[in-house]
């Protein structure tokens, strides 16, 4: 039990039993480590060994020896290009959606008395629940061109013929927005339920106004919250397939849906795992940046 | 003691021998549904009882994979395999299937082209086109050229999002004969033609479908006015009272086939039951439980097949005569290479 102390005691160690304690700590973090272990192992074998294999597979051409032929079709084919640049143009439209409606609403969410806010926080998780591929044909009911909308609009003599609010990049954002808010905002609201309400009674108590203390108090020690949202929607948008391919009709060729047809039609392993590898190695560095703009917010934050 | 229990094997598996050789047992994959389910009363049961064979039923969702697992590791234990016409000529090149015996198969009363050189077809169906019959109300549109026609025919398209018959129906709307469409295909220039011939109408395309439910549902909401897709979608649309109509002037039409596993141990026998199965009375007798059409043209004399199925059926001598039979060994060859072109095509 001793190894178990928390390492805090160590700030009152006495001298005379300092190695003691040291020797502590290390069995400590042994132990923790050893706690990690089955966690790690699940990691490595659901996520390094498929990712590794990913690599391998990838340095194949269709005749089974060992070459760049797949990566040398992506750099060649035009619309490679076009669907990475697709993907990302899908991922940022959706990021922006989310901290447009998010912000706003985790902020007024968590100015409410906890009961209440509550039921908003329900409103919000409620659609997380329901599956994926239900949404988007619900969207599809919505937006199509004999759709609710469309019909409600031309009712009402708004417009005369249907508009085309479905299979383009309007309805594929739409769509994925509704369903990556409630990971935007959980984050967001956790930033912002942390955030010390003293401060904002003291910008208030020294004149300044609701708006100014909102944009130069709450806003900046919410943003690494919201920042860490965004990273998240971005990254989880990066692989999605089921709402560009149902809400974009083939208009939006994103990656996912690439890697598929490689997989279904033509069972070429080599060409989707090259796709996967490019993806990842994107979304790893796009990550790393993100990370990096998020450190910067928190040690100016600190400062 | 130990001889004794070896010997006991020794003997149960030379009994096992014989009994095999007296009963020959062939594995038979399927892609399961209503094909298993009708093949099993109509095409292998009868055949493997006439034959005094054994038949073991397996399923897969891919055939090709199938192949490619049993081939590749040298465990061949799949004796039949069911696959569609492309995958046959794909399997074929990569070495994975046994050529057909034609002097066993009696492929004689087939339809031109769906006997190939490692499978025998089963049944076909086809890629045609359909329309709204509330849009194009007064004059129905009757052929591809009238599918790019936006100027008589307007309306929203939808095609395949994938290359697959698109290009041979693009052709065709360009004026090249049904005859002459895979010789034009034959030369890069001949693709790119269909390809840009595509690329002209897809400002008039709002969606490409990738399923045949899909494509039956945009026509149902009518979210569209004119697609590309399968016959049996659109009849059963129709049937159901939807505003759909379909013709099978210029249709494309493929097949799924029987093909024997290279390395098969069960060769000859294979053949035997495939010339069983390709009969007359055989592929008429699969009507009753698909809507795809017999290839055996013979089907269609033996009075199992009735005068109002004959005409929705797809290989039947009335609509097959206008149409065009995928050639499935120019897909094999040139499928990767027209789908980047046609990919490249659709995201621009």
């Amino acid at each position: 039990m001793v190894a178990l102390n928390p390492p805090a005691s160590l700030s009152v160690a006495q001298a005379d039993n300092g190695g003691r304690l040291a020797w502590d700590a290390r069995l400590e973090r042994l132990v923790s480590f050893a706690f990690t272990l089955p966690c790690l192992a699940v990691v490595a074998l659901c996520v390094l060994v498929p990712c590794a294999w990913l690599f391998f597979l990838s340095a194949f051409g269709s005749d089974g020896k060992a070459s760049l032929e797949n990566y040398q079709r992506i750099l060649d084919g035009a619309s490679y290009a076009r669907i990475f640049i697709t993907t990302f143009q899908v991922g940022l439209a959706t990021v922006a959606a989310c901290v447009l409606i998010g912000v706003p609403f985790a902020s007024f969410i968590n100015g409410l008395p906890p009961r209440r806010s509550v039921i908003f926080l329900a409103a919000v998780l409620l659609p997380f629940w329901t599956s994926l591929l239900v949404r988007a044909y619900a969207w599809l009911v919505l937006l199509q061109r004999t759709g609710i909308v469309n019909s409600v609009l031309m009712g009402l003599g708004i417009t005369k013929a249907p508009l085309e609010l479905a299979f383009n990049h309007f309805a594929t954002v739409l769509g994925m927005t509704h369903i990556m808010l409630p990971i935007f905002i959980l984050p967001v609201l956790g930033a912002m339920r942390n955030i010390d309400s003293a401060l904002i009674r003291a910008a208030a108590s020294m004149g300044a106004s609701r708006s100014y203390t909102y944009r130069r108090i709450f806003l900046p020690l919410a943003a690494p919250g919201i920042a860490a949202g965004a990273i998240l929607v971005f990254v989880m948008s990066l692989g999605f397939y089921v709402t560009p391919a149902i809400l974009g009709g083939g208009n939006v060729n994103v990656i996912s849906m690439r890697i598929a047809r490689s997989l279904s039609n033509y069972s070429n392993w080599g060409a989707a795992s090259a796709l996967g590898v490019l993806l990842l190695v994107f979304t790893a560095l796009l990550f790393a940046l993100s990370y990096g703009v998020q450190r910067v917010l928190l040690s100016r934050q600190r400062s | 003691m130990r001889g004794s229990i070896l010997a006991a094997g020794i003997l149960a598996a030379a009994l096992a021998g014989t009994a095999s050789a007296e009963e020959t047992t062939l594995t038979l994959n399927t892609p399961g549904g209503a094909v298993q389910e009708g093949g099993r009363a109509v095409l292998w049961g009868p055949a493997a009882k006439k034959l005094g064979f054994q038949v073991k039923e397996e399923t897969a969702d891919n055939a090709l994979d199938v192949l490619r697992l049993e081939v590749g590791s040298n465990s061949v234990k799949t004796d039949i395999i069911i696959m569609s016409g492309y995958q046959a000529a794909i399997a074929g090149t990569e070495g994975m299937l046994e050529p057909i015996d034609y002097k066993a198969v009696d492929a004689s009363g087939f339809l031109p082209g769906t006997a190939a050189p490692y499978c025998v077809g089963i049944y076909g169906y086809a890629a045609v086109m359909a329309w709204n019959t509330k849009t194009y109300a007064k004059e129905a549109p009757s052929s591809w050229a009238d599918f790019w026609n936006v100027e008589k025919f307007p309306g929203k398209r939808s095609m395949r999002s994938d290359a697959e018959a698109q290009v041979e129906m693009a052709l065709l709307a360009d004026g090249v004969a049904p005859k002459d469409v895979y010789k034009v295909l034959g030369t890069e220039d001949g693709i790119k033609r269909a390809i840009a011939k595509i690329a002209t109408l897809k400002p008039n395309i709002s969606v490409w479908w990738s399923s045949g439910a899909q494509h039956g549902q945009l026509m149902k909401d009518g979210e569209v006015d004119m697609t590309t897709g399968w016959n049996g979608r659109f009849q059963t649309a129709k049937e159901a009272g939807g505003p759909v109509n379909y013709t099978y002037n210029q249709g494309i039409l493929t097949y799924d086939c029987f093909a024997v596993t290279k390395g098969s141990t069960h060769k000859a026998e294979a053949m035997k039951m495939i010339n069983e199965m390709s009969s007359a009375q055989s592929q008429a007798g699969l009507t009753k439980y698909v809507s795809y059409g017999p290839l055996n043209q013979g089907a269609y004399k033996t009075g199992i097949i009735s005068k109002e199925a004959e005409a929705v059926l797809p290989t039947s001598p009335a609509n097959s005569g206008a149409m065009v039979v995928q050639d499935i060994d120019w897909w094999a060859k040139n499928n990767d290479h027209v789908q980047q072109l046609f990919e490249d095509m659709m995201t621009e």
